[in-house]
């Protein structure tokens, strides 16, 4: 029962180590109390963290089979209260599976799988909360790598959170914790995650400097991965710094530098984003075609789809944005609310760039919808006032700003993915 | 053994309980007016609530209200809660929950008991000693804290380790602890103190509670201690000042490395 004016409400939030194990993700949905289907997704993520914390706490050995069992059963039960067809119901409901034989490994990786979808839905208490959960496990399985890889997961938490001082922090202790490990990719990884929060902070000239010594590091220890992910990582910077041209130069050599299909798709993401920074859509739209053949993550594959109609919006190509819209539209049923809200409201952005109002603002009142569902406040603005200037027909300025002109290396590069094939993917 | 007080009107949540809480002693509630009774007269460890147990109240502000009178003494909440109801209860104070789908499952529910248990002065002080001490002197303090309530004295201490009350007094020296006496002292006072911070507490209702003849006789425990008297010490820096004090006489290069 809650009261009409509720005492508790504002009251201040116990710190961490006061509050009740699980307890921090439930801080989601601060502001919205009242929200009845956040707050029953709220309790399903509080008794999976629990599943997981209970792991963590007790070792993997001291939990009786019996009652692990059971416990999952009743965290299986609960999720009957969200749409069969729920997204967050399915990706729960392959987690618990894994954890039935209570594996370090199976709870490690269903903890770090929670976090990175609550992080990506901006549920960014539920996202920091498993990222810590799975610390705690790797930390109760004595396991270094795993340690530093599940801190990154909670300075990567933070950051989206806008925490960038404690995300630092976070990243620095997974950087000392993969050297403890002699865990070489994962230090570049995590000196990646390090320079984010530089980036953040505005102090893009340290993270330059710490994305040089990663890159260094990895050529003095003679790892051909480790370069390649220092690599990617400077591909990003560059990217995120506004020079789209220096990022493809980069990403290429990555892609050169790398053999892990998993890795080579990555890069494949980031010379995307360089090429449409540059106006070369073509080439991005390449580069979306053959992601899309080879990852088997429902929101990576929903992203792409969206992207690959707005390449083409942005190529000019009607036809086809509306061609690849009606499977981007597919792909994005499997995909958090939050996230389907942003979009579907990209995807009606890149109708309306290619003359399709109609259809634009039938997206726009569906991206309006769910982003009003899940409080996604910045989605829901953007779209209402597109809407609302579509209804109204006043003209809107729908295309980025000019691209900056790519150089003589980057075409040449664009030219090349033009005409790969799918092999790209694969080791050379 | 901790007292563990409750207001469970289910006679199934009762059992639940008691199936998952041996070898503490339960001290049912009929009311919440009771409850709160009890927690004043007896050395409680640990309380535990049903949220729905008194028709049309708020369990989450009762968990509210009690901890903010009795904010050492921990607060199980029991019940059927949704996302929202435990994101009050968290707010509210409480130590811990038990879904109520977890109640038939008496390893969760000895699992939480024993992790809200933690949160008293037994787990404080194992957490404080980690530096100092090694994990069998820990384990001694632990136990001995646990049983402050029960009025336990050096026999059975050194029973409870089947051992000799001379070895136990060795291995105290060898963990770097004092004598197991002053040991259980210093414990009691310690309890005494936390009791005495919460409202409703006189020096001789806990000196009593924790089995000395009178309020004189506690006085006298305190200045033996940490020096002085007890009326300054009821707040939280007069507390943290004598857990302090009593990490200080162990490990090492405290008083009880030598003793």
């Amino acid at each position: 029962m809650m009261a009409r004016y509720d005492r508790l409400g504002p009251l201040a939030v116990p710190p961490r180590e006061r509050a009740f194990p699980g307890w921090y993700l439930l801080r989601d949905l601060e502001g919205h109390e009242r929200d009845a289907e956040l707050s029953r997704r709220a309790r399903v993520r509080f008794l999976v963290a629990r599943v997981l914390r209970r792991l963590a706490a007790g070792g993997f050995e001291a939990v009786p089979e019996e009652s692990l069992s059971r416990q999952l059963d009743a965290v299986r039960e609960e999720l009957g209260q969200l749409s069969a067809r729920d997204p967050e119901r399915l990706l729960v409901a392959r987690q618990l599976h894994d954890l039935r034989d209570g594996r370090p490994d199976a709870a490690m990786s269903a903890a770090l799988t929670l976090s990175e979808w609550h992080r990506q839905s901006h549920s960014t208490y539920a996202a920091e909360e498993f990222a810590r959960i799975a610390v705690d496990l790797a930390e109760a399985a004595e396991r270094t790598r795993a340690i530093s890889v599940a801190t990154r997961g909670v300075a990567r938490a933070l950051l989206t959170a806008g925490l960038v001082d404690s995300a630092r922090e976070q990243a620095e202790r997974a950087c000392v914790l993969a050297l403890e490990g002699d865990d070489r990719v994962g230090w570049i990884d995590a000196m990646a995650e390090l320079a984010a929060t530089y980036r953040a902070a505005n102090d893009a000239a340290k993270a330059t400097e710490v994305l040089a010594m990663a890159v260094r590091r990895a050529r003095e220890w003679g790892d051909e991965r480790g370069v390649g992910h220092a690599l990617l990582a400077q591909t990003e910077h560059e990217l995120e710094s506004g020079n789209a041209a220096a990022g493809v130069d980069l990403g290429w050599a990555a892609l050169r530098a790398l053999h892990d299909r998993s890795d080579r798709l990555a890069a494949l993401s980031l010379l995307a984003r360089c090429f449409t920074r540059l106006g070369l859509h073509r080439a991005a739209a390449r580069c979306h075609e053959i992601r899309q053949k080879h990852v088997a993550d429902n929101t990576e594959r929903a992203r792409i789809a969206v992207a690959l109609a707005q390449s083409h919006a942005a190529a000019g190509d009607q036809a086809r944005v509306r061609s690849t819209s009606a499977a981007a539209v597919k792909e994005l049923n499997a995909v958090s609310t939050r996230i389907r809200a942003g979009l579907l409201l990209d995807l009606a952005i890149a109708h309306v760039q290619a003359g399709g109002a109609d259809s634009g603002r039938e997206l726009l009142r569906e991206a309006i919808a769910l982003a009003r569902r899940d409080h996604a406040d910045s989605e829901l603005h953007r779209a209402e006032e597109l809407l609302a200037s579509l209804e109204q027909q006043v003209d809107v300025d729908l295309d980025p700003p000019p691209p900056a002109p790519p150089t003589p290396t980057a075409l040449r590069i664009a030219a090349e993915i033009e005409r790969a094939n799918e092999g790209v993917v694969f080791a050379n | 053994m901790a007292y563990i007080a409750a207001l469970l009107p289910d006679p199934a949540d009762r059992e639940a309980l008691e199936a998952a809480s041996n070898p503490h002693e339960l001290l049912f509630a009929e009311t919440w007016r009771e409850l709160q009774r009890i927690v004043r007269r007896q050395p409680i460890s640990l309380v535990v609530m049903d949220l729905h147990a008194e028709a049309r109240k708020d369990g989450a502000l009762r968990v509210f209200r009690f901890s903010q009178r009795y904010p050492l003494t921990p607060v199980i909440a029991w019940g059927d809660a949704d996302g929202r109801e435990l994101f009050r209860l968290g707010k509210a104070g409480a130590a811990d929950v038990v879904i109520s789908r977890s109640i038939e499952d008496a390893a969760i529910v000895r699992e939480i008991v024993v992790s809200s248990l933690g949160r008293g002065l037994g787990g404080l002080l194992e957490q404080r000693l980690r530096d100092r001490v090694d994990g069998d002197g820990r384990e001694l303090v632990r136990y001995a804290a646990d049983r402050i309530p029960e009025q336990i004295q050096v026999p059975g201490l050194a029973g409870a380790f089947d051992i000799s009350i001379s070895t136990l007094e060795r291995r105290c020296e060898r963990w770097a602890l004092p004598t197991p006496g002053r040991l259980l002292l210093w414990l009691r006072v310690l309890h005494g103190l936390r009791w005495l911070m919460e409202p409703g507490r006189s020096v001789e209702s806990v000196g009593y509670q924790l089995g000395y003849s009178s309020g004189a006789a506690f006085r006298r425990a305190i200045k033996a201690t940490i020096g002085g008297r007890p009326t300054p010490l009821r707040n939280e820096e007069g507390f943290e000042r004598a857990v302090n004090l009593f990490v200080s006489e162990c490990g090492r290069d405290g008083a009880g490395g030598g003793a």
